[in-house]
């Protein structure tokens, strides 16, 4: 039981990065029904500029914890800036040329600005895996066998659960984050000028939207928030490498399409799922084959339920 | 007439130049923020493995002034006229069959020109390492033409079924045939590659039955899954596939019985020529091409 709950945290952790990537995925799929490819190692990107800011400000960060604060406050901007920044860029170079061309064109570039970024990444930083010592130490404990321990509860078990500061972090800040997009995207004319390339470009345009606009910033909140995962995924893992951004980013799309392409929660509630089948396979079945059970299931939801658990049903534009 | 029109054709031409140059700034600019976190500071490591960051200027200047020069030089270059739209090569039948044909004959006395210019000692690694190496792109894109270009569905995992075959053929030819018909191993080449070709396409029955439902963006990444699922599989699966190690000592292709050795019953031999390895791989060519 003990160990089901701690698998259970550290799937909800897992998830909620997979859900801030999978925003990317859904409303850059949502407004110009394109898989963009590239999501993924732009996630990684973030993650190593967010590592470089980091390693610039560890001189200040072990004074206090008010420092920390401050540090992870200076990395989520400038990160989010930075990143939006390059996703901007790929936009315009690799994207808005090929727009109106046959509908595959843009999906194929994407693989090749994924490939590109990737290799970018390693002929810049180096192959090596950079790691970062842990900024939040500590946790909660729930549950404990040790009786010395202050503790919720104690049971009998071995095994305790703990649910670190860090971990409470990632969550709050997904949280959040979702709440605010929400209201951007429901609320504010941004959203609204959003919504309506979504629903016909060509309608906009008319009622005078600027839909080359909307997109890019589209495409900068996607990265601002792959951004966001990137510093929660170092503050988690400490340890990233050039390579991977593929695999979470082929996960976090199979969340944003599991919970329903196009909707914000459903990104969210999608990466949730996908982040406790990876964790709970990994802990009752074995580590080696995690990866082929998130990529069955993407498949499987694909066939059998392509609008997903929150998406509604669309007509197949093809 | 001319002198009123020379004035006027030079400011166009002055003020073409000044927006190209604002232009070549502005590009200048976005490659220098882009790059400057991620190309200046470098994440590396001492000798004790403490990380540190080592700086370097010159290369994002180094970037952004080439990228100024590029669009600066395009920009001002270009003319303001409309793009006329490219026009693919309009070849006649008979051209594209010419060539086809042509570059049948060529890959047919490559082995053969690659050998009177090179020598016997110099021309294996023309055949072995391009020869053959540019055969089995052509099989591979023969394959992906009829997926994609004849069909029309983008196929990413396309090379799933690259990998079953071979691992197919080197099961077969390792382990299957050895234990339960030793006799036939000299043909061991002969029989595992219609298998594997077999047990590749009845592969892509089992994947393709379920996939087909899906078109476009939706179908790629599926086949893409696809693919990541069997490379995953192949690498995981150590009890069959040895995982990373992969699978040596797999039966070389013979000449229809006859092994390419340097033995008594060897090709070589039988036909009275001197051993080389060449035999082999030109051979090897020529299967191809023949199968291609």
């Amino acid at each position: 039981m003990e160990y089901f709950v701690q698998q259970l945290i550290n799937g909800l952790t897992l998830g909620s990065i997979y859900g801030l990537i999978a925003i990317g995925y859904t409303m850059v799929f949502g407004i110009i029904g394109m898989v963009n490819f590239a999501h993924g190692d732009v996630f990684m990107l973030s993650t190593f500029i967010a590592l470089i800011i980091l390693m610039i400000l560890l001189p200040i960060i072990s004074t206090s914890m008010a420092a920390v604060i401050f540090a992870l406050v200076v990395v989520l901007i400038l990160g989010m800036v930075l990143t939006g920044l390059w996703n901007w860029a790929i936009e315009r170079i690799a994207y808005r040329p090929l727009r109106g061309s046959f509908r595959l064109a843009p999906l194929i570039s994407a693989i090749g600005m994924s490939i590109f970024l990737s290799n970018f990444v390693q002929v810049v930083q180096g192959p090596t895996n950079k790691s970062l010592n842990a900024l939040i130490d500590g946790g909660f404990c729930l549950a404990t066998d040790v009786a010395a321990k202050s503790c919720l509860f104690h049971t009998k078990s071995s095994f305790g659960v703990t649910i670190a500061y860090k971990q409470l972090l990632i969550m709050v800040i997904t949280a959040l984050l979702l709440a605010a997009f929400w209201y951007l995207v429901q609320r504010t004319p941004l959203g609204r000028a959003q919504r309506a390339c979504e629903q016909d470009s060509k309608m906009a345009r008319l009622l005078g939207i600027d839909v080359d606009r909307t997109i890019s910033v589209t495409f900068v909140m996607g990265a601002a928030l792959a951004a966001v995962a990137g510093v929660m995924y170092l503050i988690q893992y400490g340890i990233v490498g050039f390579s991977d951004g593929f695999v979470p980013g082929v996960k976090a799309f199979t969340a944003a399409v599991l919970g329903g392409i196009g909707s914000l929660p459903g990104a969210v509630l999608g990466g949730l799922i996908i982040g406790l089948i990876e964790s709970l396979w990994s802990a009752y079945f074995t580590i080696d084959y995690k990866d082929v059970a998130a990529f069955s299931i993407l498949a499987v939801t694909l066939i059998f339920l392509p609008s997903g658990i929150l998406g509604r049903p669309e007509v197949e534009k093809v | 007439m001319a002198m009123t029109e020379q004035p006027h054709t030079q400011s166009d031409a002055s003020t073409k130049i000044r927006n190209a140059a604002i232009e070549g700034l502005k590009f200048a600019g976005l490659l220098l923020a882009l790059s400057i976190p991620i190309l200046v500071l470098r994440i590396d490591s001492d000798i004790d493995h403490r990380p540190f960051l080592a700086v370097r200027w010159q290369l994002p200047l180094w970037i952004a002034g080439i990228g100024f020069l590029v669009r600066f030089v395009t920009l001002a270059l270009t003319s303001d006229a409309p793009k006329k739209a490219s026009t693919p090569w309009n070849l006649s039948p008979n051209t594209t069959r010419y060539l086809s044909y042509g570059g049948i004959a060529l890959l047919a006395l490559y082995p053969v020109i690659a050998l009177a210019l090179v020598g016997p000692a110099g021309s294996i690694k023309w055949i072995d390492n391009f020869g053959i190496q540019v055969m089995i792109y052509v099989m591979l894109g023969w394959g992906l033409n009829i997926v994609v270009g004849l069909a029309g569905l983008l196929d990413l995992g396309y090379v799933a079924f690259y990998a079953v075959g071979a691992y197919s053929y080197a099961l077969l030819a390792t382990v299957v045939l050895p234990k339960y018909a030793p006799f036939l191993m000299p043909w061991a080449f002969w029989i595992c590659l219609p298998l594997a070709g077999l047990l590749a396409a009845l592969w892509g029955i089992i994947l393709g039955l379920p996939v087909l439902r899906l078109r476009g963006d939706y179908l790629a990444i599926v086949t893409l899954a696809f693919g990541e699922i069997i490379r995953l599989i192949l690498i995981n699966w150590d009890v069959v596939t040895s995982g990373y190690a992969g699978i040596s000592g797999i039966p070389r292709p013979s000449f229809f019985g006859l092994p390419f050795t340097a033995s008594d019953n060897g090709f070589a031999a039988t036909f009275g020529l001197e051993f080389t390895p060449l035999h082999r791989t030109i051979f090897l060519f020529y299967v191809i091409l023949a199968l291609a």
